[in-house]
């Protein structure tokens, strides 16, 4: 009784012949590892955009340009962070302006809650998906391993019906359960680790808006006292 | 969005297909192959006329080639499973101890090839295979012209031309070839066509490659032993079917080392026993005497417990 060594374990037999619910786990893995490459994507590249289009409004906005052409150039297009907030508060100092010719100390309050607002509506973007990730980072480990106990359970069920302990009965139930847990942590890995970095860059980003913010302040209401 | 799912999805695709190309699946595992030995047992009437061997037996080997008159097969006792003797040129009549090896595959090619040297001393061996000498390092008595034999032709068992005594050749080499075809069970495992990969076929006189050979001798002696020791367990049902594969590996002083592995399996109840009764057996018999240069040959051995020799004898 030579168990046949020559069982055809590759992966798409592997998968064939997988229980259908292990079948189910490895499918809803692969698209859950899709998008969330997907998300990985997107993000990296809308990271690298926002913080170099930061990086290119600080230079113009300390450079010692006129804040109203400033305004004028940035108005009529479509801005993102700093350049946002910006746009943002000097629209409200304009609107305040023109209401009263006297700026007044009501001003101030309103600008700082205008950029507040553009600040969260901006890290939401920049944070929106992120949480795909997170949850595929937590969750396919546990996805892929309860295939894997699945298909563990159908591999002793084929013991207990053949009743023989061959190994060549258990060895390929097992080698499919364990891809599984494979294509699990094949999902998980890559979302945990871009997980944090995208989420420590949100932070980076918006610890940036808050100074940037407060500095406007400070600048606005330099502005408004002196009359 | 809709961009970066397509390139994750290119991704994906990309990397199954290469998974696909790449790894088209795991490659067999290749296991060391392990020399058989069957233990079966004997009655003592089926012993001895193994060990003195039968004059009377007719000459089934193939190996001589009936068309031709003069050459006379010879088998040779040690490595029953080789050497067919060519046309020997009558004119040689003096016997040159180089082996001349010969890659030849077939035995019809035996036939032909020019044999400028032949031996004639091959009626040396003496013709019955004395139990005494079983066991002894001293290899068998026609050990000097066996010829060097690359390892794979000896498991093809291919005849090649060696030793033929031509010196009246008529003296009593039909008689020699007949005592040293009986080598106990080697009859048929002598024929030509055995093929080399099945182990179970071809115990007698194997080679590990490097030009040694477990003796029929050696390997009876070994069975012999532990069939003394074997006490199978009373039957059940079936019980006679349970053959147990045991796997024992051996120290230099043939001591066994560690335990004795059960390399089958068997979902009859009386397995275990059975098992557990072959395990003791090997256990009792230690140490075994067997040739030190031949270690690499028995260092890990294969052994097939068959209780239904046991019944049948009994």
């Amino acid at each position: 009784m030579t168990p046949d060594v020559n069982v055809d374990l590759s992966i798409v037999t592997l998968f064939w012949n997988a229980h259908i619910i292990v079948k189910l786990v490895m499918i809803g893995l692969v698209l859950a590892s899709v998008w969330s490459w997907a998300i990985i994507i997107e993000k990296f590249f809308l990271f690298a955009r926002t913080r170099r289009e930061t990086d290119r409004f600080e230079q113009v906005f300390w450079s010692g340009q006129s804040l109203d052409e400033l305004y004028q150039a940035l108005s009529q297009r479509r801005n993102v962070s700093l350049a946002a907030m910006f746009v943002a508060a000097m629209r409200e100092w304009k609107r305040s302006l023109e209401q009263s010719s006297r700026p007044t100390a009501g001003v101030q309050l309103r600008i700082d809650k205008v950029m507040d607002v553009t600040i969260s509506r901006e890290v939401e973007r920049l944070e929106s998906r992120l949480s795909f990730l997170a949850t595929v980072g937590s969750t396919a480990p546990f996805v892929g391993l309860f295939g894997t106990v699945w298909g563990i359970m159908t591999a002793f069920q084929s013991i207990a019906a053949s009743k023989n302990t061959n190994l060549a009965v258990v060895a390929p139930g097992i080698a499919e359960a364990l891809f599984a847990t494979a294509l699990g942590l094949l999902a998980a890995i890559p979302a945990v680790i871009f997980y944090n970095k995208f989420n420590t860059d949100v932070a980076r980003l918006a610890a940036r808006m808050d100074g940037f913010a407060d500095e406007f302040a400070a600048i606005l209401s330099r502005q408004i006292e002196r009359g | 969005m809709g961009r970066s799912t397509a390139i994750s999805a290119a991704l994906h695709a990309a990397i199954l297909l290469w998974i696909l190309v790449v790894l088209p699946g795991s490659s067999p595992l290749d296991a060391p192959q392990i020399r058989e030995i069957p233990v079966e047992v004997l009655t003592p009437s089926e012993l001895t006329e193994i060990k003195a061997g039968k004059l009377d037996e007719e000459s089934d080997a193939p190996l001589a080639a009936p068309e031709q008159e003069k050459p006379v097969a010879v088998n040779q006792p040690a490595p029953p499973q080789e050497s067919a003797a060519p046309p020997p040129p009558p004119e040689r009549a003096e016997p040159e101890p180089v082996p001349e090896p010969e890659p030849v595959e077939q035995p019809a090619d035996d036939a032909v090839p020019p044999m400028p040297e032949e031996k004639a001393e091959a009626p040396a061996p003496e013709p019955a295979p004395e139990p005494e000498t079983q066991v002894s390092d001293q290899p068998p008595p026609t050990a000097p012209l066996r010829r060097p034999t690359p390892p794979t032709e000896a498991q093809n068992n291919t005849p090649s031309p060696t030793p033929s005594p031509n010196t009246d050749s008529d003296f009593s080499t039909d008689r020699l070839a007949a005592l040293l075809n009986k080598v106990p069970d080697g009859g048929e495992q002598a024929s030509l066509d055995a093929p080399a990969e099945n182990a179970q076929d071809n115990v007698y006189g194997q080679s590990n490659g490097d030009g040694l050979y477990m003796s029929a001798n050696e390997i009876d002696a070994l069975r012999a032993r532990i069939a003394q020791c074997w006490n199978p367990p009373p039957g059940g049902l079936g019980a006679g079917q349970l053959i147990v594969k045991l796997r024992m590996k051996l120290n230099e002083d043939g001591t066994l080392v560690g335990y004795p592995t059960v390399e089958n399996s068997n979902p009859s109840p009386f397995f275990r026993a059975a098992a557990d009764s072959a395990v003791r057996a090997v256990y009792q018999c230690q140490p075994y005497v067997l040739p030190l240069e031949k270690y690499s040959l028995w260092r890990d051995l294969i052994l097939n417990f068959d209780p239904s020799d046991m019944y049948r004898a009994g």
